[in-house]
């Protein structure tokens, strides 16, 4: 194919729609911070759909950004720098916003977005885009499917509504408190090898254009985890409210599901896979 | 030594007449004394290099213990009294005699009976062995924003048992 | 028989239950309250300060108000956060101003005005309540320094919050006064409605939702539709869970269901109101149970008591073993009951309780200290001063450890200092925190040897002669004039002659004029000296009218000896030791020892204000062995032997030791008594160390030696957050002979009071009792009350978060309110209470007309035994009845009594 910047400029753009560039991101936002309205059932904000979306869209996007890297021919290069800014300050943008976010469904979308956006800056440092982005989107999984059990619940999952877990169900703080470390790239989750793929991982190591929204975005995740953690597992538990721990079972399920995830993300990330 | 005879105000002094739009000295007096006697409830408190014992509820030694601890409660957003569990516990330890217990209870049942006019001994005696088996065997649930009537209740019973 | 409590609509509690920041933050989700709490908080620390800070507000002696509107006009951080302060502060110059002009802005009418004061005020009881006390402390230093009042911090408060609404009205685009506000709740009560539901945390989960979603889209009439389907469902749910509730205890109760529901509904009407009305009183019937069980208890031991020792003879031995029998007396503090009766186990010793102060209200300032401790209760305020004077005048020379002590202390406070000194200084630091933690007696005896010693001194208790005054303070002045020398000139004392000396004090004077013999002597001109001459006067102070005051202070100095024996002889009647004195009688204050502890002061002596009470036992000891105070006494029919001796002691409550004292003016044939009292004393403080142990929850102690050690540990243990239980578990204040409770094990929970009814038949001395011991104890056992019910709200919480703010409180984390009452290391062990909550049981031994002609007389203890905030115990001895005081009258019912 001979190189067509403009049609290579239009693809990824596409990819933008799924590997989230502020605006473009409002797709994907939408989509995954869908509540079901007050007139019914929704069949697109169960969290099966939602993790189907969690996990393709990086695909897809990560296989629209090869293709228009082939397309662009010599401007690659800075096309592609031009795009990693973008990047990284969309990624910074939503990681500030999701500082603020009570809600838990907002929370994945935000942290999606977030994540996924850090992608552009291995674009043009050469880093084999697919795994990391898999292992960003598996980090996700757990902390989404545990947040549809409180929705379930509770009929939301909302910070500060009932507070104080830790006191009522133990079980599932532990996991919940597992979950969201995993999501925030805490060392040894899938996520956190793959940023450190893309801070390290490419041509562009150490400098300040790939370390700066690297950092700065997995500060504010960390911020925004604890906050997470902080306004559901502790505080004084409310008494007017039923509350109904993980079975031994579910727990199990659980419990062996985040594990086998997680190796089996790191296991990706790192290559050995 | 230091003039501090004369009773401590501002520099300039509540005496002084003010520009045109400010307060009066009589509505500037005013203001003062009831911010003061606003504060009568408050306890005072000393500094702690010296620390002094001190009735918290000092303010309110004018009422009754019983009312002065529920209007604590309401002011300063707190508990008069621990909970069932800790009291349960305490009558574990023996410092509550059961007995002592019940002559209680008994006591304020007759009293409320004879209050609101019904002498019913077969609600009399229900009532007190009602009472007993909630403090003794049932857990405290909390307080519920809302009070619902009795009707309400009632009709809840009706719907629950029945 | 509506038992529904009608909770008021919101609108009305606007400005009556809810300041209009609470308002806003519970209608819009806005954090005002806590914002003005911190902003306040901050301000109000910096204000305060009593020299922890090393960088100091400027300005603070124009009071509160001023001080404070001075900086924050300029506060650069208030302004970012889009409050405009600056221009509120504006429009008033003096605090009742402002708060006018506030309160109208706001839109308050001005009959809610003073309720919502109360409001402003109790929100932050701890620094309110500092605020109001320094208010009428006049004779605190730091008061006369930097004025406050109640005043100035509403209007503070005030101030703030109308930035805070303005700020807030322009970011929601709503107007937030009072009237639109309340205009608000009352048109859109369901609305409010679900606003607060969602912004309080209260909302049902599974609406949460679509509450949020409603109140956004704007439609009335949705929101109304939803609210009253909310109400409905929480109504229900309500309900029904009491419904289940009600059923279940039935079933507990072993009653059945079919039996409940076939009566008829106006029985069940009242079924359901009365056990909802119960449990309103819930929490004050456990108390009076608590209390009523104590009670019961407490008669049938006394009684069981009366009838074992009924024909044991004499309760007070007789004076055919005088030699052996030693009294003491002892404070009425709880911790003493415990080392009262081991004493009395161990040897012959007839023990009596008197408030720690021992009668004796007394200023005290100690060698080296520029400030007076008031040395008495709270209530009371001493009208005379005791100094204490160093046998020998030294030279206070400063240790070159003292001086490094004091280096390493001022650079731990600057700024700087983290950045310098943490390499350089930080080790020294280290190796006292190792010493501290690892080996704390050891470390603390060697850190002890190395700080000087305070010289040995003696107090001074007798009023000086005008004559002794004068030549005090002449001496005073000529130290000054030396030191002056030394400094002006560089010309040491050796060089300068007594003569010249008081020359040139007279010259400061002004009682001589003319060149001095030092001028003249050392070459100074006429002008240096002039200069020299005004700076005596003026920065050595050394002028007529100093003199003048320094005399009168002088006069307060000390007691007039007939003074002295009246204080001497209210105490010893007001206890019943009017006769038969032993030769030795130990008058014991006390104190407690600890580490690192901010309420430390808490541990000590209530009666002496928070002081050990040490000094008060010398004074009074030193009062009763004077010749001249037992010749006056003896006029008054009072006669204390010859060869009686009062020896003072202190007893370290944490460890349990008794240290005499003041054993350097005992006379000769006293000495040898001594050292098998001592012994005495140290075998019953190892058995209190025992039961010390027990209760504080010590493992491994086999023997009283070992536990004479842990708790001797305990209190060099900077670590130890529980040095001992203090005043924990205090439930009685017994009042009569010691007869009464000498073979009760009260087991440290007893203020004990000696009093002999005999010899006070007109009630005079139970008076004395009641109108101050008496309250001193209900202050502390309300204290314990509170802080123990709920010690998140009255007490302190738990002390590994305190700080220590400004050097006179603690707050917990970096900004909070002001914490008031007892730690959750005093009142709990773990997450249970320790202290058992109960009014204090107060039981006289003496005729009931008696007490009831006593109350009559006097108002405060009236008050509190009407009001039920102590519970009235009389034993009358002469109708052998027991009497308990209830809801205005009397139970009465038969008790035995020794004696």
């Amino acid at each position: 194919m001979e190189p067509t910047p403009a049609l290579a400029v239009l693809t990824f753009l596409l990819a933008g729609l799924f590997l989230p560039l502020y605006p473009l991101s409002i797709g994907a936002n939408l989509l995954l911070k869908r509540q079901p309205p007050i007139g019914g059932p929704d069949p697109l904000s169960g969290p099966s759909v939602k993790a189907a979306a969690i996990l393709l869209m990086p695909v897809a996007g990560v296989a629209l950004v090869q293709l228009g890297l082939s397309l662009a021919g010599e401007a690659a290069r800075v096309m592609a720098t031009g795009f990693a800014v973008w990047g990284g300050l969309s990624s910074m943008l939503y990681a500030f916003r999701l500082l603020s976010v009570r809600d838990g469904k907002i929370w994945i979308a935000q942290l999606y977005c977030s994540a996924l956006a850090l992608v552009w800056i291995g674009v043009p440092q050469g880093v084999p885009l697919l795994l990391p982005a898999v292992g960003l989107a598996l980090s996700l999984l757990p902390l989404t499917v545990l947040l549809s059990y409180l929705t379930r619940r509770f009929g939301i999952a909302r910070v500060g509504l009932y507070p104080g877990l830790s006191g009522r169900m133990p079980v599932f703080s532990v996991l919940f408190v597992a979950a969201v470390l995993v999501a925030v790239a805490v060392p040894f989750s899938p996520a956190f090898f793959a940023i450190a793929d893309l801070a390290f991982g490419g041509v562009g190591a150490n400098e300040l254009i790939t370390l700066a929204p690297v950092s700065l975005s997995w500060l504010l995740w960390t911020w925004a985890g604890v906050n997470l953690i902080a306004g559901i597992v502790f505080g004084t538990p409310r008494d007017d409210l039923v509350y109904v721990d993980l079975d031994r079972r579910a727990a199990v399920l659980h419990g062996v599901g985040m594990l086998l995830l997680s190796l089996f993300g790191i296991f990706l990330v790192e290559g050995v896979l | 030594m230091n003039d501090l005879d004369e009773p401590r105000g501002p520099p300039q002094g509540a005496a002084a007449e003010p520009q045109g739009h400010g307060p009066s000295l009589g509505k500037r007096l005013k203001i003062r004394s009831m911010v003061n006697v606003a504060g009568e409830v408050l306890p005072f408190f000393w500094p702690m290099r010296n620390f002094i014992h001190h009735n918290p509820l000092h303010g309110l030694e004018d009422r009754p213990f019983e009312q002065a601890v529920a209007e604590a409660t309401r002011l300063f957003h707190a508990r008069g009294y621990l909970r069932r569990v800790e009291y349960r516990r305490l009558m574990e330890r023996g410092s509550i005699d059961l007995q002592v217990l019940e002559g209680l209870v008994a006591e304020l049942v007759d009293d409320w009976l004879r209050e609101h006019g019904v002498d019913d001994d077969d609600l009399r005696r229900l009532l007190r062995n009602c009472l007993m088996t909630i403090f003794t065997r049932m857990d405290q649930p909390a307080p519920g924003v809302e009070v619902p009537g009795t009707e309400e209740v009632l009709a809840a019973i009706k719907r629950v048992a029945g | 028989m509506a038992a529904t409590t009608a909770i008021k609509p919101f609108a009305e509690r606007l400005a009556t239950e809810l300041t209009l920041c609470d308002a806003v933050d519970q209608l819009f989700g806005t954090r005002l309250g806590e914002t003005l709490n911190e902003l306040l908080i901050k301000g109000l620390m910096d204000f305060f300060d009593e020299g922890q800070s090393v960088w100091r507000m400027p300005g603070r002696m124009r009071g509160l108000y001023r001080s404070w509107s001075r900086i924050a006009r300029r506060n650069r951080r208030l302004k970012m956060r889009g409050l405009d302060v600056g221009a509120i502060l504006a429009e008033a110059e003096d605090p009742e101003s402002m708060i006018d002009f506030v309160m109208t802005r706001l839109g308050i009418p001005e009959p809610l005005w003073m309720d919502y004061f109360a409001l402003e005020l109790t929100r932050l009881h701890g620094w309110a309540g500092f605020v109001r006390w320094r208010a009428q402390a006049r004779h605190y230093y730091w008061q006369q320094r930097n004025p406050a009042d109640l005043v100035e911090y509403v209007a503070l408060r005030l101030v703030l919050a109308l930035a805070l609404i303005t700020d807030a009205g322009r970011r929601l685009k709503r107007d937030l006064s009072y009237r639109a506000l309340r205009d608000y709740a009352e048109r859109h009560p369901r609305e409010c409605l679900l606003r607060r539901e969602l912004n309080a945390g209260t909302v049902l989960p599974d609406y949460a939702h679509r509450i949020e979603v409603t109140l956004d889209q704007g439609d009335p009439g949705r929101i109304d539709a939803l609210a009253w389907e909310y109400e409905g469902v929480k109504m229900t749910r309500e309900a029904e869970s009491r419904a289940r509730h009600l059923l279940k205890v039935v079933d507990a109760a072993g009653i059945p269901r079919q039996g409940l529901l076939d009566r008829p509904d106006d029985s069940l009407h009242a079924f359901i109101d009365a056990v909802f009305a119960f449990k309103a009183r819930e929490g004050f019937l456990w108390t009076r149970g608590l209390e009523q069980t104590y009670i019961e208890r407490l008669l049938r031991e006394i009684d069981r008591a009366a009838a074992d020792t009924a024909d044991v003879a004499d309760e007070r031995p007789g004076e055919a073993d005088a030699g052996g029998r030693v009294q003491a007396l002892f404070c009425i503090d709880v911790r003493s009951e415990r080392l009262r009766r081991r004493l009395e186990a161990v040897g012959e010793y007839e023990t009596f309780g008197i408030a720690g102060f021992f009668g004796v209200p007394v200023s005290f300032v100690e060698y080296g200290k520029g400030h007076e401790t008031a040395l008495c209760p709270a209530i009371v305020t001493p009208k005379n001063v005791a100094v204490e004077m160093p046998h020998k005048h030294e030279h206070h020379r400063e240790t070159l450890f003292e001086l490094g002590h004091e280096l390493v202390h001022d650079l731990k406070n600057t700024v700087l200092a983290p950045y310098v000194t943490v390499e350089a200084v930080g080790l020294l630091f280290g190796f006292d925190m190792v010493g501290k933690t690892f080996a704390p007696a050891a470390y603390n005896t060697w850190r002890q040897r190395l700080e000087s010693r305070k010289p040995p001194a003696r107090l001074l208790i007798d009023k000086l002669s005008r004559g002794e005054a004068e030549e005090l303070v002449a001496h005073l002045q000529d130290e000054m004039v030396i030191r002056a020398i030394e400094r002006h000139f560089g010309i040491k004392r050796e060089s300068v002659t007594s003569p010249m000396i008081r020359e040139l004090r007279e010259t400061a004077l002004g009682n001589r004029s003319g060149p001095t013999q030092f001028a003249r002597q050392n070459d100074i001109d006429p002008a240096a000296e002039a200069v020299f001459i005004t700076s005596l006067q003026v920065e050595y102070r050394v002028n007529p009218n100093q003199r003048q005051i320094q005399l009168e202070h002088l006069a307060k100095v000390g007691f007039h000896h007939r003074r002295q024996a009246q204080l001497v002889g209210t105490a010893l009647r007001a206890i019943g030791l009017a006769d038969r004195f032993a030769r030795t009688v130990l008058v014991v204050g006390h104190g407690s020892t600890s580490q690192n502890n901010p309420y430390e002061s808490a541990l000590d002596c209530g009666a002496c204000g928070g002081d050990q009470g040490l000094v008060n036992a010398r004074i009074f000891a030193a009062m009763a062995n004077r010749r001249e105070v037992r010749e006056v006494l003896a006029e008054h029919g009072l006669r204390i032997p010859e060869d009686t001796w009062f020896v003072p002691a202190l007893h370290d409550t944490t460890t349990d030791e008794v240290r005499l004292f003041d054993l350097d003016q005992l006379p000769p044939a006293a000495l040898t008594r001594l050292s098998r009292i001592e012994e005495d004393l140290a075998a019953a403080g190892r058995l209190c160390a025992m039961e010390r142990c027990a209760a504080l929850g010590e493992t491994g102690i086999t023997k009283p030696e070992v536990a004479a050690r842990r708790v001797k540990r305990h209190a060099l243990d900077w670590t130890q957050v529980r040095p001992e239980w203090g005043l924990s578990k205090n439930a009685s204040f017994l009042i009569g002979r010691r007869a009464l409770s000498r073979a009760l094990n009260l087991e440290g929970r007893a203020f004990l009071h000696s009093y002999d009814h005999g010899i006070d038949p007109d009630g005079r001395l139970l008076e004395g009792i009641l109108s101050g011991p008496l309250v001193v104890a209900q202050w502390i056992n309300l204290e314990h009350y509170f802080s123990v019910v709920d010690n998140e709200a009255f007490g302190s919480g738990s002390k590994v978060y305190h700080n220590v703010a400004g050097r006179f409180g603690v707050i917990t984390g970096n900004v909070s309110d002001l914490r008031t009452g007892l730690p959750a290391q005093t009142m709990l062990k773990g997450r249970e209470p320790y202290h058992e909550p109960m009014r204090l049981v107060t039981v006289i031994e003496a005729p009931r007309a008696l007490v009831e002609a006593v109350l009559r007389r006097l108002y405060k203890p009236r008050e509190l035994v009407r009001n039920g905030w102590i519970l009235l115990v009389v034993l009358d001895p002469q109708t052998g009845q027991a009497h308990q005081y209830h809801s205005g009258g009397w139970q009465t019912r038969p008790i035995r009594l020794p004696g």
